[in-house]
């Protein structure tokens, strides 16, 4: 793309990420124009910071999504941009089992995955973007807990946090889904 | 290890000592074990659901533009910010891009280095995508022995499948399906290394010779392409006849070409 070393490194290291950044930039904006604003946002910010980057611990896909994901929160503006400091703090109590327990009605394990990609899709964009985020960047991009805490900028228990609360309010939207649609329960093991 | 400790593990980091713990609980405890499976459940089902969503071809082209000068932000056609920008200075910026950043970058887009970084990328989330299937990547039309799968696959696709015997190097066939690398419809093996459980791909496909393979790495002076993922996957393809073989896996690709040889 660019005739310089950095260009090459550029077009080798970060150019390929972008369906990665695309897929997440679609998530977050849930407006496909936005979405397009902040994945050319995301990649100029990048190609001006790239200079400066350093390969370190994560890579270059963390440091990318990073950008992005600051990018997107600026959009929003800072105040719209952290859940309250009640939801990220609680996982040593859902953990504990004061919370409802996974196997109970509505729990996780009790969805039948068969046929609803449609529900789980608008299930996942009903979730406060810091959710989402959490929740895509474990599942799709496969990213550690460290990693994920990376491109947030926020502690690893949080993103536990985050995760555990993230898969809890799918599975309540799931559970209120089947009870409307009166989708039998999965057979018991 | 209490369902407390344990529910903060659930596909996060840990170490092989947490890893025996976790295991240990598991065994005995049938909430977290339906909660481990009903997780990746869920992660599978979100994966399948978004990876393939991609970015639109006009999008990736006004990306590269937007780069290639310099990183002047250049919208998409279907972009909706920065309308407002004073048109005097849009056209200095349009003067630039078009006059003077021809001037400096000379390469086409596409390079063979970007191709050919694509490519791997391509090959890792294809590895990464099926592995995490596990046994549901197995084809269920498929014998489930090399041999068969080797006679069976080949003819399906038309190629010499590559479906070699690895139980002395430590593998054991794992899943097979004719899934191939992008476009490319080829065949895909799964070994799952014995002692550690971690998994190892191996594609057949139509010759790629595109793919800028370099000569040396091992004893057989095989031309070899190397590369390395996001994750540390690496890549390791070389040609043979009408095909294209590729290793995949998180090992070095000096520990894939002395796999390879072996193989051959």
């Amino acid at each position: 793309m660019t005739s310089s070393p950095a260009g090459d490194r550029f077009d080798e290291h970060v150019l390929v990420h972008l369906d990665s950044v695309y897929r997440m930039a679609r998530r977050l904006a849930r407006d496909e124009s936005e979405a397009d604003d902040l994945v050319q946002e995301t990649y100029v910010r990048a190609f001006r910071a790239f200079p400066r980057f350093e390969m370190r611990e994560y890579g270059v896909k963390p440091w990318l999504l990073k950008i992005l994901h600051n990018a997107f929160y600026t959009r929003r503006g800072k105040a719209k941009r952290q859940p309250s400091l009640l939801n990220d703090v609680d996982f040593d109590r859902f953990a504990a089992g004061d919370d409802r327990a996974a196997s109970e009605p509505g729990g996780i394990d009790n969805i039948d995955w068969n046929g609803i990609d449609e529900q789980l899709k608008h299930a996942v964009d009903a979730l406060q973007p810091e959710y989402r985020v959490v929740l895509l960047l474990w599942s799709f991009e496969d990213m550690s807990y460290k990693e994920i805490a990376e491109v947030c900028g926020c502690a690893v228990g949080t993103v536990m946090s985050r995760l555990y609360r993230a898969r809890r309010l799918l599975a309540d939207k799931l559970a209120d889904y089947a009870r409307a649609e009166n989708v039998p329960r999965k057979p018991d093991r | 290890m209490k369902c407390s400790d344990f529910r903060k593990l659930i596909d996060g980091d840990v170490d092989d000592a947490k890893n025996r713990e976790a295991l240990d609980h598991l065994e005995s405890c049938m909430g977290c074990a339906s909660e481990v499976a009903a997780t990746r459940q869920l992660k599978r089902s979100l994966t399948r659901m978004f990876e393939a969503e991609t970015a639109p071809e006009s999008l990736r082209a006004a990306v590269h533009d937007s780069v290639r000068a310099g990183g002047n932000l250049r919208m998409a056609p279907t972009g909706g910010v920065r309308r407002w920008v004073v048109p005097l200075g849009m056209a200095a910026a349009v003067a630039f891009v078009w006059l003077v950043a021809p001037l400096l970058f000379d390469r086409a887009p596409d390079s063979t280095a970007v191709v050919q970084a694509r490519w791997v990328s391509s090959v890792a989330e294809r590895h990464g995508g099926c592995t995490l299937r596990g046994a549901a990547h197995h084809r269920a039309n498929l014998p489930r022995d090399a041999g068969s799968v080797r006679v069976t696959l080949g003819a399906e696709l038309r190629l010499d499948v590559l479906v070699p015997d690895l139980v002395a190097d430590g593998f054991r066939f794992h899943s097979a399906d004719a899934c191939g690398i992008g476009d490319a419809r080829g065949a895909h093996i799964v070994y799952q290394r014995i002692s550690d459980g971690r998994f190892l791909s191996i594609f057949t496909v139509p010759r790629m010779d595109g793919l800028r393979a370099e000569p040396g790495g091992g004893s057989l002076r095989r031309s070899y392409f190397r590369g390395v993922a996001a994750r540390g996957a690496g890549v390791v393809a070389w040609h043979k006849n009408a095909a294209t073989y590729v290793l995949c896996g998180i090992s070095t690709t000096e520990q894939l070409i002395e796999l390879a040889e072996t193989i051959e």
